[in-house]
């Protein structure tokens, strides 16, 4: 009799489940850290827990169970100590064999999991298994268990010979059939995580064949477990979403970028426009990264898609408010965008089809601890809409055509891991008005918009330790901005942007870790712009030809250093308090020195299951570029700042279940707006507010559902000097709703839906209109009430279905998504007629089927 | 992405203005009581310390052609109320007034107003003591291009910050230089024209705003003039803006009309602009119809590359029978970018239904008579009263 152990370990977050990782034994290191970054992720610095001391199970002589090989599933929890303190049954092969199996697992001793460096209580899968076998054991047939459709081996799989009853499990994707007389058998994998399979064999003399068997997995969301892991207090509002779980979900069209707005504490944005409304606050103060380093770029056609291959998402981190100093330049929230790291063992790739783009995306591993990704998308909304008649004095020289890449080259040498990631996007539009007709007359000739970016991002971690990690990130990114409005609105704008990042993690003692860090900025522009000032908040459109239009060229240069410091203290084990600062030093053609000191702190009110969160500190950043250009703008804005203040409780009253409530506030100074003073055109005398509170209840990955509901209460102020008063911002959603979840059934179906319901934007109303007798044109006569209208309630039904078949090396997947199913008439702005005597409503998307494709080996 | 978020929002206006828009009634239908225009003769009016011209305003206005059942409503013009505006706060304001507007004589009949420019500069020195709170506004209204202005708010705050906030001294050399810029890079001034039109219990308001330039003119820089055209339809001559022999157009429901103008003879005039360059002016047309639809609310010169051939014309399609009345009125006006504009108007006639359907008993596919002009007696646009219906 030989026992063997085996454990099943897989480390993901509570709200952060992953792509599991299956280990032999001894139980695997804890999964490489996170790329570059100073705000590495849970999972990412959760050590599991170390086996240190072993029991056997005592196996009484009159056992009277069959050889053959049983195992039973035990949900272990490990206290701080290392001490197995609960021990739940999950499965067993043989019942006579449970209380063996529990009665050793008592007997085990483990090195504690680690959290930055602290021991901490994890749960993990335990499968103990036996192998009642004769002394002397013959193999007469092996089978390589094989996942269908991904070709992974696979661990911990029981099947049964029928003809005789003896069971076997799988080790390493390799299952040993033993002690066997010659003739024929048939091996029966009963369901479970895979479908049932028979596969019939023959037992000869000295012969052992070796065979392939393909199992089909029943429900991918299945192929996960749990551990709760603490979470962070220096991003106590944080939110993580993994890549997997939003491309189940309906309204993004399988792309997990555009499910941000799905959140609490984001504003839905209006149709095509990708804008990131987070608690109130412009998108202009809402950072997006990648890896820690800012990205321009993310969507095409700012909203249409995004712009990198959700296969290189792992996850996104989103922190609506109240984050520690790591994160800067930013007065609003954060949205960082977590790429894979997890090593690519064999050839993989993707094909994608849907109606508006095609891409191909590959995975090749290029050493033992090394691999290259690459993706590359193409739309072809241009055939489309080269075939639609646009009437006869327009035509589409350029119809809507985007393209991106990516391309990911990662080595690990042992504690070192160097990535090289390339990825650019360009998108390009042109329209030809042929001659007058509108009220315009100017307005003959191109449309056009053409903005790329091209990035290089080199990383490098060091993972010194479970007490020391450095990660250090440069990126360059040359971005092109190109628009022309018949000429009359020319925007001709090249940026070299050159950003760096060091950040070191450290434990300096037994409950203090430091973060320290350094970012830089280096970013020429060159700018060729003529056009009208950027319009105020709540300001009513003007017909162009009775505006100025400003004329400007030249070269901005902006620099910036970004020292920061957190202290992650934790006095007891309940309680974890962050002080955090950091300084933001801009020099070049816009000078500013900001100190932003913040404060973060966590409370464990019942440990795993309920606690109190707190947060809060000034933010800050530079203004909008065109509000700074020199001959447009004013240089001597000073930077943009917000202080917050966040409160929240989050409970996990069962596994998997988590309900959060925050409150916050958010003071808004030194904001730059339009001045009266057309000699400096921006002030930074603006201010503003924003306050409410969200509520989520969240079921997490790890199950066959998954979804939330989210609700925020906003309110978004400016206030007005002309009328001293407090008006509504133009980012004021006072209810948002969104009800999301996917469901998986049998046969590889998903069904999703997604329900919002949300306020309608706000609008400033037109008194009336006076005629221009030059220009022909009426102009409006705007309310003196900023934003005291509002559109209609906007709601909206879409629901999704998936369908996968799975076959032996590769998947084929198909999805439609029906945005709008009952057809809801949405209102996503007004327009008047010319004399602004009457007003419609402009109607967003009627109803939008989109279908796709993937093929995934 | 941030960078973006303007320009793309201008996208989508942009695309929406173009593409879409909501079933409202165009611009170019004339529906109720309007005022289409405003002349100024000159539009450009010598202002120096030696000679200061005058200006005659000449309101074009526009009644609808009713239904035969409907209410008339307001037609008949109770008033024209006139008055001038020095600094004017431009569209961000809806073209407010910074300082007290100056009432202007009017004469209702011929709906025309007159204003010396001596009067305005007899008007100048009040701005002197005015200078502080004169300079505010500058500031908001001064634009980029406006060297001369620009210069005096340097001069202005520096002179301010030279005594301390102290302003006193700096008003007498900030005058001068504000007069000096408005006699020489010139002033324009924006006249306000309310007109009330009236059914005896009802009255219906509409403002409009007119800009006139008070500038030094000389041999270098000569006054811009009123650019003209004639209109055209199969060739013949319906219009023009200066008294021609006119004919009025003649033609069946449901026909269209093919509209031809010609700008006459130095109506695109060569000027140099503020920053010495030569420029030949811009011009359009704006067209309106009480009865059918035009295909374009205005046509222009403006091309999609220069050198192209430019395309003024314009259709107008006239309306089923039951909606056609025997006669209506239609206007087109141009327009250059120095406050240039005159205008015209035109009548379409119903031929008669006897010619513009098949006899009886008629088998095969029956063609009404070509559209055509028919001679009447020549009015011009400027000669037409406010009160006859038509331009006044």
């Amino acid at each position: 009799m030989k026992r063997l152990q085996t454990l099943l370990l897989s480390m993901t977050l509570a709200l952060a489940a992953a792509t599991p990782a299956f280990a032999q034994t001894p139980p695997s290191a804890p999964p490489a850290a996170g790329s570059a970054d100073a705000a590495p992720t849970p999972e990412a610095q959760v050590a599991p827990p170390q086996l240190t001391s072993f029991k056997e199970a005592a196996l009484p002589p009159d056992l009277g169970v069959p050889p053959g090989t049983y195992v039973v599933t035990l949900v272990l929890t490990v206290d701080e100590k290392g001490a197995v303190t609960d021990i739940q049954t999950a499965a067993s092969d043989e019942p006579r064999l449970s209380p063996l199996a529990v009665d050793a697992a008592m007997g085990f001793a483990f090195a504690p999991a680690q959290y930055q460096g602290q021991p901490v209580a994890v749960q993990i899968t335990y499968r103990y298994a036996f192998d009642i076998r004769p002394k002397e054991r013959r193999v007469v047939q092996v089978f390589n268990l094989i996942e269908k459709g991904t070709r992974t081996p696979l661990d911990g799989v029981t099947a049964v010979v029928e003809e005789n009853g003896r069971s076997f499990t799988s080790f390493a994707g390799r299952m040993e059939v033993s002690d066997l007389a010659p003739g024929r058998y048939t091996l029966y994998v009963p369901t479970g995580e895979f479908a049932e399979m028979r596969r019939p064999f023959t037992v000869k003399e000295g012969d052992v064949p070796v065979e392939d068997l393909r199992l089909d997995r029943r429900f991918g969301s299945t192929n996960q477990t749990i551990i709760r892991a603490p979470k962070e207090a220096r991003f106590v509002a944080r939110q993580s979403l993994e890549a997997t779980e939003l491309r189940r979900l309906p309204g993004s069209g399988g792309d997990p970028l555009k499910m941000v707005e799905n959140l609490p504490g984001v504003a839905r944005s209006s149709f095509g426009s990708g804008q990131l409304v987070v608690f109130g606050s412009s998108p202009f103060d809402t950072q997006v990264l990648i890896d820690g380093l800012p990205f321009i770029n993310l969507y095409h056609f700012g909203g249409l898609y995004s712009t990198i291959n959700p296969e290189f998402i792992k996850k996104i981190d989103f922190v609506p408010a109240g984050f520690d100093a790591s994160y800067g330049q930013a007065s609003g929230g954060i949205v960082d965008v977590r790429i894979k790291d997890d090593p690519k063992t064999a050839l993989h790739g993707q094909i994608d089809v849907n109606l508006l783009h095609a891409g191909l995306y590959f995975a090749i591993p290029t050493t033992d601890d090394g691999d290259l990704q690459f993706a590359f998308r193409r739309s072809y909304i241009d055939g489309i809409l080269g075939l639609i008649n646009f009437g006869k004095n327009t035509s589409l020289l350029t119809a809507p055509r985007y393209y991106d890449y990516q391309a990911r080259l990662r080595q690990r040498f042992g504690k070192h891991q160097f990535t090289l990631f390339v990825l650019g996007t360009d998108d390009s539009l042109v329209v030809v008005n042929e001659k007058a007709g509108g009220q315009e007359p100017t307005f003959v000739g191109n449309v056009s918009l053409s903005n790329s970016s091209h990035n290089l991002q080199l990383g490098w971690t060091y993972d010194h330790s479970a007490t020391f990690k450095n990660s250090l990130s440069v990126q360059t990114a040359l971005t092109q901005f190109d628009f022309n409005l018949f000429n009359a609105i020319k925007f001709n704008i090249t940026s070299a942007q050159t950003n760096i990042r060091e950040a070191a993690d450290w434990r300096v003692h037994d409950k203090v870790w430091l973060h320290l860090g350094l970012q830089g900025l280096i970013q020429p522009s060159w700018y060729n712009v003529k056009s009208p000032e950027a319009p105020g908040q709540g300001e009513v459109a003007k017909p162009l030809s009775s505006r100025e239009t400003l004329l400007v060229q030249g070269t901005q240069y902006l620099y910036a250093v970004s020292p920061f410091v957190s202290v992650e203290w934790k006095p007891f084990p309940w309680w974890t308090i962050v002080p955090s600062a950091r300084a933001d030093i801009y020099f070049g053609d816009w000078k500013s020195v900001s100190v932003d000191p913040r404060l973060a702190s966590r409370w464990e009110l019942i440990q795993d299951r309920l606690a109190l969160k707190a947060a809060g500190g000034l933010y800050s950043q530079p203004p909008p570029p065109f509000a700074f250009l020199q001959g447009s703008g004013n240089t001597g804005l000073k930077a943009q700042s917000a202080a917050h203040a966040l409160l929240g409780l989050e409970a996990t009253p069962i596994d998997r279940l988590t309900v959060s409530a925050e409150g916050f506030y958010k003071y808004l100074f030194n904001q730059a707006e339009p001045s009266d003073d057309k000699t400096v055109r921006y002030t930074d005398k603006g201010k503003g507010r924003a306050y409410g509170f969200d509520v989520l209840v969240r079921l997490n990955p790890g199950g066959r559902l998954i979804g939330w509901i989210a609700y925020t209460f906003t309110r978004s102020e400016i206030w007005d000097f002309k009328t001293s008063s407090w008006q509504k911002s133009n980012y004021d959603q006072t209810h948002l709703l969104n009800i999301l979840a996917s469901y998986e059934l049998p046969k590889h179906w998903t069904i999703g839906a997604r329900f919002r319901l949300t306020s309608g934007f706000p609008y400033t109303p037109v008194m009336g209109a006076v005629y221009d007798a030059d220009l022909d044109r009426y102009v409006a006569v705007a309310s003196k009430n900023i934003n005291s209208k509002r559109l209609p309630l906007f709601h909206q039904l879409d629901v999704r279905v998936d369908k996968e078949w799975v076959f032996d090396a590769w998947k084929f997947g198909m999805y439609l998504e029906i945005q709008n199913v009952y057809y809801a008439k949405n209102s996503e702005g007004i327009v008047y007629n010319y004399d602004r005597t009457q007003t419609s409503y402009i109607q967003g998307i009627p109803f939008l089927p989109v279908l796709g494709f993937k093929g995934t080996w | 992405m941030k960078r973006t978020l303007w320009t793309a929002s201008l996208l989508v206006a942009a695309l929406t203005a173009v593409a879409c828009g909501a079933d409202f009634s165009p611009q170019s239908f004339i529906d109720k009581p309007r005022i289409l225009g405003i002349r100024a003769d000159p539009p450009d009016v010598q202002f120096s310390d030696a000679q200061q011209g005058t200006v005659v305003l000449t309101a074009f206005l526009a009644l609808p052609t009713l239904p035969k059942d409907a209410p008339l409503g307001p037609r008949e013009v109770k008033s024209l109320d006139w008055t001038l505006c020095v600094l004017n706060l431009g569209s961000a304001a809806s073209y407010a007034c910074a300082l007290p507007e100056i009432p202007v004589d009017g004469d209702l009949a011929t709906g025309t107003a007159t204003f010396d420019g001596a009067v305005l500069y007899a008007q100048l020195e009040i701005i002197r003591p005015l200078m502080p709170k004169f300079v505010e506004f500058l500031k908001q209204t001064v634009t980029q291009s406006d060297a001369c202005q620009n210069a005096v708010i340097t001069q202005w705050d520096a002179c301010a910050a030279q005594n301390g906030g102290d302003v006193a001294t700096c008003v007498d050399p900030g005058f001068e230089a504000e007069k000096a810029c408005i006699l020489a890079a010139g002033q324009d001034i924006t006249f306000r024209l309310t007109a009330t039109w009236t059914d005896g219990t009802t009255d219906l308001v509409a403002d409009a705003y007119k800009k006139v330039r008070f500038r030094t003119i000389t041999a270098e820089n000569p006054a811009n003039r009123n650019p003209g055209f004639t209109l055209s339809v199969e060739k013949s001559r319906v219009a023009g803006t200066a008294p021609s022999p006119v004919g009025a157009v003649l033609a069946c429901p449901g026909q269209t009309i093919d509209l031809e103008p010609v700008l006459l003879p130095g109506a695109r005039e060569t000027y140099i602009d503020a920053k010495g360059a030569s420029q030949e002016e811009f011009v359009f047309l704006s067209w309106y119809t009480a009865v059918g639809d035009l295909d374009r609310l205005k046509s222009s010169t403006a091309t999609v590359i220069p050198g192209d051939p430019i395309d003024l014309t314009n259709e107008l399609v006239l309306p089923a029978a039951a909606d056609m009345p025997d006669s209506f009125q239609a206007w087109v006006f141009v327009r250059d970018d120095r406050l240039g504009l005159d205008g015209l108007t035109y009548e379409v006639r119903r031929r008669a239904d006897a010619e513009c359907v098949a006899p009886a008993g008629f088998q095969g596919k029956f063609t009404p008579p070509a559209v055509e002009v028919v001679p009447i007696t020549p009015v011009s646009a400027a000669d037409r009263s406010p009160t006859d219906g038509g331009a006044a």
